[in-house]
C-alpha cells in the first residue's frame, strides 16, 4: 500500500547487535525508511504502537530476552501485524525452523549486500501483490453481497405488483421499524442485539417479510372476505415459504447480517409473544428481536390500512386493540416503546409511497 | 553442527575488504564500526558463561559474538566464536577454548588498531 502512496516503504529491523543493525541500515537506507529495535520486547512494542506500520521485518532469531521464534509467533496472533513480511537474520543451520515459523525467507550472516537487498526487495513487491489481491477479493465478495440484496429488494417489489393492496404496505413498514429501532436505541433497549446485529441491516430486511407470499395462489391471497381454516393454512405457508427462498440465498456460513434478518424475519414475524403463533410457536426472547419489532409494525399498518378483507380502523382504535394483545401476541416492551412513538405512528398513517412505487 | 574442530591455524585472521563490502564499501562507516567494536566485553561475556556451565548462557554470548565478528571480516574471531557456540549446543564443555579465544581477540585487536593508524 504505501508503494502507491510514493512514502517508502518501512523496514523495521530487529538485532540486539548494534553493528549488524548499522550494516543493515547502510545496506537499506537509500530504498526505504529504517526503523530499528534491539531485542523482541522492543520491536513488539514499536510495531503495537506506530500508526504506519513496517512493511518487512528484518529479524534476528538468538537475541536475549524474547528471541525471534517469540517475535514471530506474537506477530502470527495479531491480525494485523500477521500480514507484515519477516525475513530472518539467521545462521545456517536455522533456516529451516525459521521458515516452519512462517518467515518468509532468511539471510544468513555474513551479510551479502546485495542479496539483502534483493531479498528485501522481492518479499515487498510479493506482499503488495498479496495486498491487492486480498483487496479485489474483499470487493468481489462485496459485490456479491450486492447481488444478493439487489435480487432479494427486487423479489419484495414483485409481491408489491402482485398483491395490489399492500403496495404501499412493505414500505411503510420499513419506515415504522426505523421508528422503532430509532426509539429503542435511544432507550437503552435491546442494545446489544440491535448492535452486535447491525440494526440499519435490520430496518432494510424490513419490506421482505411477506415474501412468501408469492408462493400463495391468487384465489386465496386476493380473496375478499373470511378465509376458510383450509384457506387460512395455506396463507399460513407464506412464513416457511419466505424462509425457504432466504435460506437458498444463504451460504453455509452466512455472515451478512442483511440476510440473516431477512431470514429471521420471513419465517418468524407471525410468532407470538406467548407461543401461540406460526409457523414454529416459539415464545419470548426465543423470535428474534427483528420478527418482534415486524410483528408490531405489520399488526399497526395492516389494522390502519383497509384489506380486501376488512375496513381500516383508526388509529386509536388500532392501539386500542393492540394494548390487548400485548404479552399475549406482541412483545411487551415493543409495545410499550410503540406508544412512546405512537405520533410518529400517525404521521406514517397515510404516507402515501406513490412516487417511489413500481406503478 | 557440535563437532566443529577449531584449527586457529586455518583460518586467516581478517579480511578487511570483506568486512568493507558488506557496508557497501563505505570505509568511513567501516572504521565507525571498528572503532565500535568490543570485542573484550563480549569475549569477557562469554568466559563469564563458560564459567558458569550454563549451556544456553555461552551459546547466547559466543553467538552474539560470532555474529558481529562475521559481519566485520574477522573470519578467525568469528571462527572460534562459532565453535564455542557448536560445543555449548551439544551441551560439552568449552572451557579449553577460552584461552584460545582470548588469544584470537588479542591478535584482532592489534589488527584492527594496526588498520586504523594506517587509515589515519
Amino acid at each position: 500500500m504505501s508503494l502507491e502512496t510514493g512514502r517508502r516503504p518501512k523496514v523495521l529491523v530487529v538485532d540486539d547487535i548494534e553493528t549488524n543493525r548499522i550494516i543493515l541500515e547502510e545496506i537499506l537506507h537509500d530504498y526505504y525508511e529504517i526503523e530499528e529495535a534491539s531485542d523482541g520486547i522492543e520491536a513488539m512494542s514499536k510495531m503495537l504502537n506506530s500508526i504506519v506500520k513496517p512493511n518487512l521485518l528484518l529479524l534476528d532469531i538468538m537475541m536475549p530476552g524474547m528471541d525471534g521464534f517469540e517475535v514471530l509467533m506474537l506477530m502470527k496472533n495479531d491480525p494485523v501485524l500477521k500480514k507484515i513480511p519477516v525475513i530472518f537474520i539467521t545462521a545456517a543451520d536455522s533456516e529451516t525452523q525459521g521458515l516452519q515459523a512462517g518467515a518468509v525467507d532468511y539471510i544468513s550472516k555474513p551479510f551479502l549486500p546485495e542479496i539483502v537487498r534483493l531479498r528485501v526487495a522481492n518479499h515487498l513487491e510479493l506482499s503488495l501483490y498479496r495486498d491487492k489481491l486480498e483487496m479485489m477479493v474483499e470487493e468481489k465478495a462485496q459485490e456479491l453481497i450486492q447481488t444478493k440484496e439487489n435480487f432479494l429488494e427486487s423479489i419484495a417489489n414483485m409481491i408489491e405488483y402482485r398483491s395490489l393492496e399492500s403496495g404501499q404496505h412493505v414500505k411503510r413498514t420499513r419506515e415504522l421499524a426505523r421508528i422503532m429501532v430509532t426509539q429503542l436505541l435511544k432507550q437503552g433497549r435491546y442494545t446489544q442485539d440491535l448492535v452486535s446485529r447491525n440494526y440499519n441491516a435490520l430496518v432494510k430486511a424490513v419490506p421482505l417479510h411477506d415474501v412468501g407470499k408469492i408462493g400463495i395462489p391468487d384465489n386465496i391471497l386476493l380473496k375478499p372476505g373470511k378465509l376458510t381454516p383450509d384457506e387460512f393454512d395455506v396463507i399460513k405457508t407464506h412464513t416457511t415459504i419466505g424462509g425457504t427462498i432466504i435460506k437458498s440465498l444463504m451460504s453455509n456460513n452466512e455472515e451478512d447480517d442483511y440476510v440473516r434478518h431477512c431470514y429471521d424475519i420471513c419465517r418468524s414475524h407471525h410468532e407470538r409473544w406467548d407461543g401461540s403463533g406460526y409457523p414454529d410457536g416459539t415464545a419470548n426472547l426465543d423470535i428474534p428481536l427483528s420478527a418482534r419489532i415486524v410483528a408490531v409494525v405489520d399488526v399497526y399498518d395492516a389494522l390502519v390500512t383497509e384489506r380486501c378483507y376488512k375496513k381500516a380502523f383508526t388509529h386509536e382504535e388500532t392501539l386500542d386493540i393492540m394494548g390487548k394483545s400485548s404479552g399475549s401476541h406482541l412483545d411487551p416492551l415493543l409495545f410499550e416503546t410503540m406508544m412512546e412513538v405512537k405520533d410518529q405512528f400517525k404521521n406514517y398513517e397515510h404516507q402515501d409511497y406513490t412516487n417511489n412505487s413500481p406503478y | 553442527m557440535a563437532n566443529i574442530s577449531w584449527d586457529g591455524a586455518e583460518t586467516p585472521l581478517m579480511d578487511i575488504k570483506d568486512g568493507i563490502g558488506r557496508v557497501m564499501n563505505n570505509k568511513k562507516l567501516y572504521i565507525r564500526l571498528l572503532n565500535k567494536f568490543n570485542g573484550k566485553a563480549m569475549s569477557d561475556d562469554v568466559d563469564a558463561a563458560v564459567k558458569s556451565g550454563e549451556y544456553a548462557k555461552i551459546t547466547q554470548a559466543a553467538h552474539t559474538l560470532k555474529g558481529t565478528a562475521v559481519n566485520l571480516g574477522f573470519k578467525r574471531l568469528a571462527a572460534i566464536s562459532a565453535a564455542i557456540e557448536a560445543k555449548a549446543k551439544g551441551e560439552s564443555p568449552a572451557d579449553a577454548l577460552v584461552p584460545d579465544l582470548y588469544s584470537v581477540l588479542e591478535a584482532t585487536n592489534a589488527e584492527i588498531r594496526r588498520f586504523l593508524e594506517q587509515e589515519g
